[in-house]
């Protein structure tokens, strides 16, 4: 049996402008099983990276986690408490960013960087360090290691400074990475070859992944279970195959019908009409509403709750 | 023809350091033809670094070709190739009003006057879909989807027979990337418009594309309709990057004299090493550059 690694219940998360506030996370629920690959999508501007920047109290100053369960490895984190969260984040949760090329610290060479988590968090000398960190570089194929150790960001291509910075974030053999839009600004063939990279560090480290994206054909060959957000919220979530071949919530119909097909015959795509709500003034009851289809009288008054599809599979719809 | 590429080559020259007088030479083209009828569209497919955004500068003539030559099929080539570039959030002037960055190529090109710009501007605006306050608006004031459709605004306000898109939707959402290959498709018919649509992805190129140019560092491997491209690929490069996603583990970047995808070839032979492959017909509109297909 797989054991359960993270569990999050009812997690909310506000960002604090001056004249606003923005409900980023609302009633986020999720649950990840060791060596799972999960994927979050939706359009910019939902709430992925909020969500999850939420779990490690990562956030920006302005941003508060104002309620939320959120269980790890069976003990509760408390997410207010930085002493506790120390030993978490880094060293249990890793991150991996959208741009590794502006994230990696220019003035140090890729292995000092890498070197650098290992001596914080597990506590290793100097030379130990320096051998893992090796082993390390050669994990995600950078090869020859030693020589890519000296080499600093900008002698790097963007697909190399994203295997680096994998290689930074799986050093100190985390329990659960979360990589957010890794490969968004990397082109077809270094994306799959990343994905893969990813792939194998699950089977060989025993990671479970949370994979943020927008990209919907990422998920088909990737994950194992997938979650729709929309307007801070998730929609629809369940297992990939399930939920890609008979979705739900009309935004996820929405979304899969806009992706371009080659054997289409009609001449204009399929599309959302209008664009995602200001989070900090959201439509009455379903957030979808005034861009959905089948809109009726009920959705414009209460919000739906998740309603079961399949053991697999639930959407938060009234059509269900 | 609107549009012919002949033998078109461009080379960098790159200094090694401010010191030394050591010159490398990168090939960012080389030996490119195509030609490009009248509202088609030809899509060109590649990985970062094959040369796609060259190849879209030289025909909107920002950079000159090394070698060979770019034959336009009208008089006027400033007036009649405009160019989308592929991030809206840099491609506009913030400093400028959406109403000044759209009167700006209309004046210039003397296509309007005081009395009628007005007028002009607000049938643009129609036909991309756009507010018509947008004209005392700021760039920084819009959503990526709405800079893109202003950029393609300026770009179709002067009637240009052709449009360089460089990967115009690679920044934006899935929805409104569907919104805005949409509205190509429809001042395509409306205006007659041909264009040449950069890409890397093969989604969007399958489904906008009348015809296929898929380059590799630089050299064009394969060229074609695309129902024969998409349906039967010839040279292993195209077949690695329209099939399965988990065979693509092994492509590694190293340069080579003959062809430029011998390390990575399935295929390769002792002729592939030395000598660069040139172009073959191997059926009506469809061109392959490989040794081993006859």
């Amino acid at each position: 049996m797989t054991n359960s690694l993270l569990k999050i219940n009812n997690l909310n998360t506000k960002i604090f402008h001056k004249d606003r506030i923005v409900n980023a996370a609302n009633d986020i629920d999720l649950e990840l099983n060791e060596k799972e690959i999960l994927c979050i999508i939706g359009e910019s501007g939902c709430g992925k990276t909020i969500s999850m920047l939420s779990l490690a109290n990562l956030l920006p100053d302005n941003a508060k986690v104002i309620q939320g369960r959120i269980e790890f490895e069976g003990n509760i984190i408390d997410i207010h408490n930085e002493t506790t969260l120390e030993n978490i984040r880094g060293s249990k949760i890793s991150y991996v960013f959208q741009d590794a090329t502006s994230y990696l610290n220019p003035i140090f060479t890729i292995g000092e960087q890498i070197e650098e988590v290992l001596i914080f968090h597990n506590k290793l000398t100097k030379q130990k360090a320096k051998d893992k960190t090796l082993s390390t570089l050669e994990l995600v194929n950078l090869k020859p290691a030693l020589h890519y150790f000296n080499y600093y960001p900008h002698q790097l291509s963007g697909g190399m400074n994203q295997r680096a910075m994998i290689a930074m974030s799986i050093a100190s053999n985390p329990k659960l990475l979360i990589a957010d839009e890794p490969t968004s600004s990397l082109d077809r063939i270094t994306e799959i070859k990343i994905l893969n990279l990813l792939k194998d560090l699950r089977d060989t480290l025993n990671l479970s992944i949370i994979l943020i994206t927008h990209n919907i054909s990422v998920v088909e060959s990737f994950a194992d279970k997938v979650a729709i957000m929309y307007a801070g919220r998730i929609v629809e979530v369940g297992r990939s195959q399930e939920v890609l071949n008979n979705p739900k919530h009309p935004y996820t119909i929405g979304l899969l019908e806009c992706i371009p097909k080659q054997d289409t015959k009609e001449k204009f795509l399929k599309t959302i009409k209008g664009s995602v709500p200001d989070l900090a003034n959201l439509p009455e009851g379903c957030k979808f509403n005034p861009r959905c289809p089948f809109v009726m009288d009920i959705c414009k008054k209460k919000e739906p709750n998740f309603r079961k599809v399949s053991n697999n599979q639930s959407a938060k719809c009234y059509l269900l | 023809m609107l549009l012919t590429l002949k033998n078109i080559s461009k080379q960098y020259f790159v200094q090694k350091s401010v010191l030394s007088n050591n010159v490398s030479i990168i090939d960012a083209l080389c030996n490119i033809n195509f030609s490009l009828k009248e509202s088609s569209v030809l899509g060109v497919l590649g990985e970062t670094g094959s040369g796609k955004t060259t190849l879209g500068k030289l025909i909107v003539g920002l950079i000159k070709p090394s070698n060979g030559n770019i034959i336009y099929g009208f008089p006027s080539m400033r007036k009649n190739v405009q160019i989308i570039f592929q991030n809206p959030f840099s491609s506009l002037n913030p400093r400028m009003k959406v109403g000044n960055i759209l009167r700006e190529p209309l004046f210039i090109h003397k296509l309007a006057d005081k009395n009628n710009i007005n007028h002009k501007l607000d049938s643009l605006l129609r036909k991309t879909q756009l507010d018509n306050d947008c004209l005392n608006r700021y760039p920084g004031e819009f959503s990526g989807g709405q800079r893109q459709r202003i950029a393609i605004a300026r770009a179709i306000s002067i009637e240009p027979k052709i449009l360089i898109c460089d990967e115009p939707t690679a920044s934006l959402d899935l929805s409104v990337q569907a919104q805005i290959l949409n509205l190509f498709i429809q001042l395509k018919e409306e205006f007659k418009l041909s264009y040449v649509f950069i890409s890397h992805n093969i989604e969007v190129i399958s489904f906008i594309a009348d015809e296929v140019l898929v380059l590799y560092e630089g050299a064009a491997v394969e060229r074609g309709l695309k129902s024969k491209i998409f349906t039967n690929p010839m040279h292993p490069y195209t077949k690695i990057l329209l099939g399965k996603k988990d065979k693509i583990d092994k492509i590694e970047n190293l340069k080579n004299i003959g062809c430029k995808f011998y390390n990575n070839c399935s295929k390769k032979s002792k002729t592939c090493k030395h000598i660069n492959p040139i172009e073959t017909e191997i059926e009506e509109n469809h061109y392959v550059c490989c040794h081993n297909i006859k």
